[in-house]
């Protein structure tokens, strides 16, 4: 079979960071070809290149059998290669067929827009692509415009298709879909590359994959031949525990209860209606759903950040005792931690060492004080003990700074700092491994479950269902809003041994 | 040489940049730069009034510089300093006047300085409440309470303040006066230079503490590199922007120490002759560090005098050139070094 994509020898450097080392790849035409690897392990680098928005310092690149150079996107789209990014390129108040177009007018003066709204209809009738071309782009769901992202490739003839995370945004019956799609397009000759960090799915969808590590290839090998292990252990470099062992546990007492709470934001949307749910403690409530289901507004709620112009009604008490209305700090001291889904805009200092950021948010804990400053002598010893527990790899230096730590070891720093958090009742983790590589998962999947046994209350919101699955002793189905479904203890405990059939269950009741 | 060794020495090479700026315009000008560089430095170090005069303006910019800083550490350009310099002196200069003549030091300094500090904080306040109530952006309104606070001391100056027939008011109570260095020390520098330069270090070494050395530092700091974080860590950014703008505008008050207390014991038109405008260049040439800020205002207290000594040979409008230059070189460098790395 030809060759559509072939690299040899790519290397590019930022600074002194090898973000690419001597990649050689060769990606056959008309198949599905995944990359994996950890975040920061040069995938993104990688496509980029390919799709020439950025150049490479040394290597080789040959598209079907011509060596290119691109000095921009542009001369890789007329080239045949087409991305849809993590985040999309649409503008939300232009139609479908509108934004398709987009840079791609063939008139400069009157548009045939019937027909070309029934050639983008057709076309996506062909690939399971259904969109309304008359929509505007503002009222799809977020699986829709991903549909138009793709849409937009296959109208500028893109032959080679890069999709970068494309099911980070999607349902799993969204996700089930796309795959169809991109099985479709591979039929017609078309090449994909698809950049993922869910093994499962490279595993479902892929008909070889490369694996990439801290810049450099791993390796290649066809997708029947490798397994979710093999992978993991070519991600990491080690072998990987992929689920957690999570025995079961007689619930506590009830900790957090939330009551009939509705958030109608100050335009008028509404965000949460009628939510009902309660942990109790030593137990790990999971809440799954999509994204954009009231989630953000449920944890500034608890965490005293919402819009105070927002209408709020119901309640929500810790031991019986209101948390509307408090400040973040006062929550903090009731015994409640909260691990934000944003790391990096909410739950660190970028510029501070680790041994700042390991109190931040808890400098206001009499212990660390000396005088009108802080004792840093304590902080010194706080941090190493942390260090110790959590196994932070620090790299070398005494408190170097946050920013130079892999994802996974800034969130181990969150997590270390939210649960030794003194009197600590109730933790709240948004998304806790989001960014963080699989290594430093394991790690903080049994540092949860560890809480949970010490009789600590968790509430655990991910859109990972496999997270949701592996830690949680009920889940509840957030959507629009409200908790539509919820699984009691036994029947997590059943699922969790059906693996993906328990994952298409819950994805029922979020969509 | 990476980006992250070279970021440094961007001040000092903006400071050599704009200086052989300087040289290469005293050259078109049809002067020679050396002798002229020469005289500066003979006018200013080699003589007590040279550098009583640089100490002098240094000890204004100190402060105004300071003023700028600190709220700079969370996120707020304060351009407003000229007007809260202003307020302050003029509040300084009409409670040093009210005072009986007789009023003890011990009461009356500690008065005329509150009342200047309280001046000038009250000034940045409105800025800062009009931000965090009304989202105002405090570059606009404290450029325009810049130009209220000129209106206000101009016009009440001269319509009931000024002593008939000048453009001053009158002299404050001698309680109030804080001495020369020559009074004190024995020097005959004849020098504007007086004691509140100890007003300036202490204000220096006091922020410098309250910045790196206090819990209120930290959570300071904090809401400034990262507003969203600070505020989920349960610290109050709002009065963190409150309290930076109030103590800002104190210590751009305090600037009447010297200018009111220390030298002409009056208020006058033209008494601050930009010091609050310089302040902003000073505090940006130190990265709004404290203690670079005193290095940073003898700098620029040097051009501004020495310019002004060698006037004869050159106009000094050019040692206002390369004042403006030096900070077009402070901000367009670290951008510079960035596309250099890139490529």
């Amino acid at each position: 079979m030809a060759t559509a994509v072939r690299l040899s020898g790519i290397t590019k450097r930022f600074g002194t960071l090898k973000a690419n080392d001597d990649v050689s790849l060769s990606i056959r035409a008309g198949s599905i070809h995944g990359l994996v690897g950890e975040n920061g392990a040069g995938k993104s680098t990688l496509s980029n290149i390919i799709y020439g928005l950025i150049r490479p310092d040394s290597g080789a690149i040959e598209i079907d059998g011509k060596a290119v150079g691109f000095t921009s996107t542009r001369q890789a789209i007329e080239a045949g290669i087409g991305m849809v990014h993590q985040h999309f390129m649409l503008v939300p108040t232009l139609t479908v067929a509108e934004n398709i177009i987009l840079g791609r007018e063939k008139s400069s003066f009157r548009l045939p827009m019937k027909r070309l709204e029934q050639e983008i209809r057709e076309l996506g009738h062909r690939h399971g692509l259904e969109v309304d071309p008359c929509a505007p782009v503002s009222s799809l769901s977020v699986g829709e415009q991903q549909r138009v992202e793709i849409l937009k490739l296959l109208y500028r003839q893109a032959r080679i298709l890069i999709l970068d995370e494309p099911t980070a945004v999607l349902t799993p019956s969204e996700t089930e879909r796309l795959f169809v799609t991109l099985r479709s397009l591979a039929a017609e000759g078309r090449t994909i590359l698809l950049i993922t960090h869910k093994l499962d799915e490279v595993l479902a969808v892929s008909d070889d994959v490369s694996v990439m590590r801290k810049g450099a290839l791993v390796g290649t090998i066809p997708t029947s031949s490798a397994t979710k292990e093999v992978l993991a252990r070519m991600m990491v470099g080690r072998n990987v525990l992929l689920t957690t062992e999570n025995p079961s546990q007689a619930a506590g007492s009830p900790a957090l209860r939330i009551d009939r709470l509705g958030y109608v934001a100050r335009d008028g949307a509404k965000k949460l209606q009628d939510l009902n749910l309660t942990v109790h403690s030593g137990e790990i409530y999971g809440m799954a759903g999509v994204e954009g289901n009231g989630q953000a507004e449920l944890l500034s709620l608890l965490w005293g950040t919402y819009d105070r112009q927002a209408t709020i009604d119901g309640s929500i008490t810790l031991d019986g005792r209101s948390l509307l209305g408090m400040s973040p700090a006062e929550i903090a001291g009731m015994g409640v931690s909260m691990i934000p889904e944003d790391r990096h805009k909410s739950a660190i200092i970028a510029d501070y060492g680790i041994e700042e950021n390991l109190i931040f948010g808890r400098h206001r804990e009499h212990d660390f004080h000396r005088g009108i400053g802080f004792d840093h002598e304590k902080i010194h010893r706080n941090a190493l003990q942390m260090i110790e527990r959590y196994d932070i790899r620090t790299g070398s230096g005494s408190n170097p700074s946050i920013a130079s730590l892999s994802g996974g070891n800034q969130q181990k720093i969150v997590l270390a700092r939210e649960m030794e958090r003194p009197g600590l009742k109730l933790l709240v983790l948004a998304q806790p491994t989001r960014g963080v590589d699989i290594g430093a998962i394991e790690l903080i999947h049994r540092r949860i479950i560890d809480a949970r046994q010490s009789g600590m209350a968790i509430l655990l919101i991910s859109s990972e269902l496999e997270e949701v699955i592996a830690l949680s002793s009920r889940i509840g189905c957030l959507y629009k809003g409200a908790i539509r479904h919820e699984f009691p203890e036994e029947s997590v405990r059943n699922g969790r041994k059906k693996g993906s059939g328990f994952e298409k269950e819950i994805g029922l009741h979020i969509t | 040489m990476s980006r992250k060794t070279l970021e440094p020495f961007v001040p000092t090479l903006s400071v050599i940049f704009a200086l052989a700026a300087g040289s290469l315009i005293i050259a078109a000008t049809g002067s020679d730069p050396v002798s002229v560089y020469g005289k500066m430095f003979r006018s200013t170090f080699t003589t007590g009034y040279g550098t009583g005069q640089v100490i002098f303006r240094a000890t204004t910019l100190v402060m105004t510089g300071l003023a700028v800083a600190l709220p700079f550490k969370v996120r707020l350009f304060n351009i407003g300093v000229e007007g809260q310099l202003l307020m302050g002196s003029f509040a300084a200069a009409l409670c040093g006047s009210s005072l009986p003549q007789d009023t003890p030091a011990l009461l009356a300094l500690p008065a005329t300085l509150l009342s200047a500090m309280v001046a000038g904080s009250f000034w940045a306040l409105i800025a800062g409440w009009l931000k965090v109530r009304y989202g105002v952006n405090e570059v606009i309104s404290s450029i325009m309470l810049n130009f209220i606070a000129m209106g206000i001391t101009g016009y009440l100056l001269t319509t009931r303040f000024a002593v008939p027939s000048t453009v001053h008011t009158p002299t404050i109570a001698e309680g109030c006066q804080l001495p020369g260095f020559d009074a004190v020390s024995g020097l005959s520098w004849h020098s504007p230079a007086n004691l509140s330069v100890l007003l300036a270090i202490c204000a220096t070494v006091g922020a410098a503490i309250l910045l790196y050395a206090t819990r209120y530092g930290y959570a300071m700091i904090a809401s400034g590199l990262s507003p969203e974080a600070a505020r989920h860590a349960g610290i109050n950014t709002t009065a963190h922007t409150l309290s930076a703008m109030a103590l800002g505008g104190a210590i751009a008050g305090l600037g009447a120490a010297n200018l009111v207390l220390g030298y002409k014991h009056w208020f006058e038109a033209g008494l601050t002759s930009g010091a609050g405008f310089m302040g902003i260049a000073v505090a940006l040439l130190a990265g709004a560090h404290p203690l670079w800020i005193v290095f940073s205002a003898l700098l620029f207290g040097w051009l501004d005098y020495g310019g002004l000594s060698v006037n004869t040979m050159v106009p000094k409008d050019i040692f206002m050139m390369v004042q403006g230059l030096t900070i077009l070189a402070i901000i367009a460098f670290p951008a510079l070094l960035r596309n250099r790395m890139k490529n």
